[in-house]
């Protein structure tokens, strides 16, 4: 390699350096936390809602899931940011984005929910009902411990997703992680060295999340069935 | 004796399927029962109607000073359902222990949700069933940190912590190794001792022999033997029964009948 052609990288590698880190400090992170939060807010009601008896209830749970599960989320983003204006509707980039994310991560964890509940024999449910403990009850205090830490291994790895899929915010000229690197990227024309970097970092990242997840689960696991 | 288990017409389908034909039965209190037949007879769903985690499609139930009707057009409501329910304890094959809690949480958990006492009084009174089940010391272990005879000793510990008025055995050492069955016997035999009513689903008819008061021998659904365990395992005049009987227990029932044309 020419003395030149290392100097310039190294160059663009720490000009990139602070972009990069306030672009995952600003918009991926909270981007993120953001949705995932609300998103699990919003799955739970469609989990419940999606194993409720009352058809009128479950039905639109279930055709919501359907839905947004078999459509691109990025088509999502785009009737949301681009479409929606067109009814008179402007949202702001970072809110199109996060309302985005909120809704496909609440149609996948709400699936997550849903089956750990329903993988709770059903002879819990009758030993908790012979203690003349009512449904709800029942739900609380022996089915719901039981489902959530069953959860928590499938939440983890929607979390890890989202919290990549967050990158499409600069699709919608957000400059996060992902944004900022394609801006430099553009502006230096040197697209292989800024996706590779913003490549590490999504790497990095990633990794010290998998590890707190498996971290959480070994704590979580205290006791087998 | 006092009454205090009344069965009357009780009848159970599944969809098209009769389980239980037009069942009527009295026990008083303080006896033990004991019911035996074949699969798919209906002593499960028999169990299953007394404590109403079935509902019965009709006939009705008495148990103490509770009394529910039931028909297939609508069922009781829910209230009255866990009220009767707060009366019975039931205990399962499959233990069914909560695998979240230890062994004192599980036999706590009902009085504290369903009952509403405090965590203190609960407390007290599950450390002592502990105890006469002979567990005591494994109050902080977890049910897979216990024996299948442990988990089910824990089990009857559970159905009691209700303080019901009458305590259901399904099949309770079905699911045991042979060598943890004595330990779960031991303490129903105890039980039974002790005047609480017991009915026990079960294919110990050594257990029956010794313990029961009367023995129930059901087949499709209906109750076709009904007496001391001397009279239905040793002189029955039911082929079905004297069949069971030495099929189960060869030594047990008398291999000639009683009776002679």
């Amino acid at each position: 390699m020419a003395p030149e052609r290392f100097d310039r990288i190294m160059e663009i590698v720490s000009m990139s350096l602070l972009p990069l880190l306030k672009g995952t400090v600003l918009y991926t992170i909270p981007i993120s936390l953001l949705s995932f939060a609300l998103g699990l807010v919003l799955a739970w009601v469609i989990a419940l809602a999606g194993l409720s008896a009352n058809a009128y209830i479950r039905i639109p749970a279930r055709v919501y899931v359907w839905i947004i599960r078999c459509t691109p989320i990025l088509v999502q983003l785009f009737l949301i940011f681009y479409g929606l204006p067109s009814f008179g509707i402007l949202l702001s980039p970072f809110a199109s984005i996060v309302i985005s994310l909120t809704i496909s991560e609440a149609a996948y964890s709400s699936e997550i929910m849903r089956a750990a509940i329903l993988s709770i024999p059903r002879g819990q449910w009758r030993a908790g009902y012979a203690l003349g403990m009512s449904g709800s009850q029942n739900f609380i205090r022996v089915i719901l411990p039981q489902a959530s830490r069953i959860c928590v291994p499938s939440l983890g790895n929607q979390f890890i997703t989202l919290f990549k899929t967050s990158s499409l915010a600069a699709l919608v000229t957000l400059p996060d992680l992902f944004g900022a690197a394609k801006l430099i990227a553009a502006s230096t024309f040197e697209p292989m060295l800024l996706y590779l970097i913003a490549g590490t970092y999504y790497l990095v990242l990633c990794s010290a999340l998998t590890i707190w997840q498996s971290r959480l689960e070994r704590r979580l696991g205290a006791y087998q069935t | 004796m006092t009454l205090l288990l009344t069965l009357q017409g009780v009848t159970k389908r599944f969809g098209d399927v009769p389980v239980l034909k037009d069942i009527d039965l009295e026990l008083s209190q303080g006896t033990t029962t004991v019911v035996i037949g074949p699969s798919g007879s209906g002593k499960s769903t028999l169990l299953n109607c007394i404590n109403l985690l079935e509902i019965p499609t009709g006939g009705s139930i008495r148990l103490g000073e509770r009394q529910l009707r039931f028909s297939p057009a609508e069922k009781p409501n829910p209230k009255a359902i866990l009220a009767f329910r707060r009366q019975t304890g039931t205990v399962f094959q499959g233990n069914h222990l909560f695998p979240h809690m230890t062994a004192l949480e599980n036999v706590m958990i009902g009085p504290v949700t369903a009952r509403r006492l405090t965590r203190a009084d609960a407390q007290a009174r599950a450390v002592a069933l502990l105890e006469q089940v002979g567990l005591g010391a494994y109050r902080d272990r977890y049910p897979y940190q216990l024996s299948g005879g442990q988990q089910q000793r824990v089990g009857i510990a559970r159905a009691m912590s209700m303080e019901p008025q009458i305590l259901l055995f399904d099949e309770p050492t079905s699911a045991l190794d042979p060598e943890l069955v004595g330990e779960v016997l031991e303490v129903m035999r105890a039980l039974s001792r002790s005047g609480i009513t017991l009915i026990v689903v079960t294919h110990e008819l050594e257990f029956a022999g010794r313990v029961a008061d009367r023995v129930l021998f059901m087949d499709q659904g209906m109750i076709l033997e009904d007496g001391t365990p001397e009279a239905v395992f040793a002189h029955s005049r039911q082929e079905r029964v004297r069949q069971f009987v030495s099929r189960l227990a060869p030594g047990f029932a008398s291999p000639i009948p009683a009776y002679s044309i």
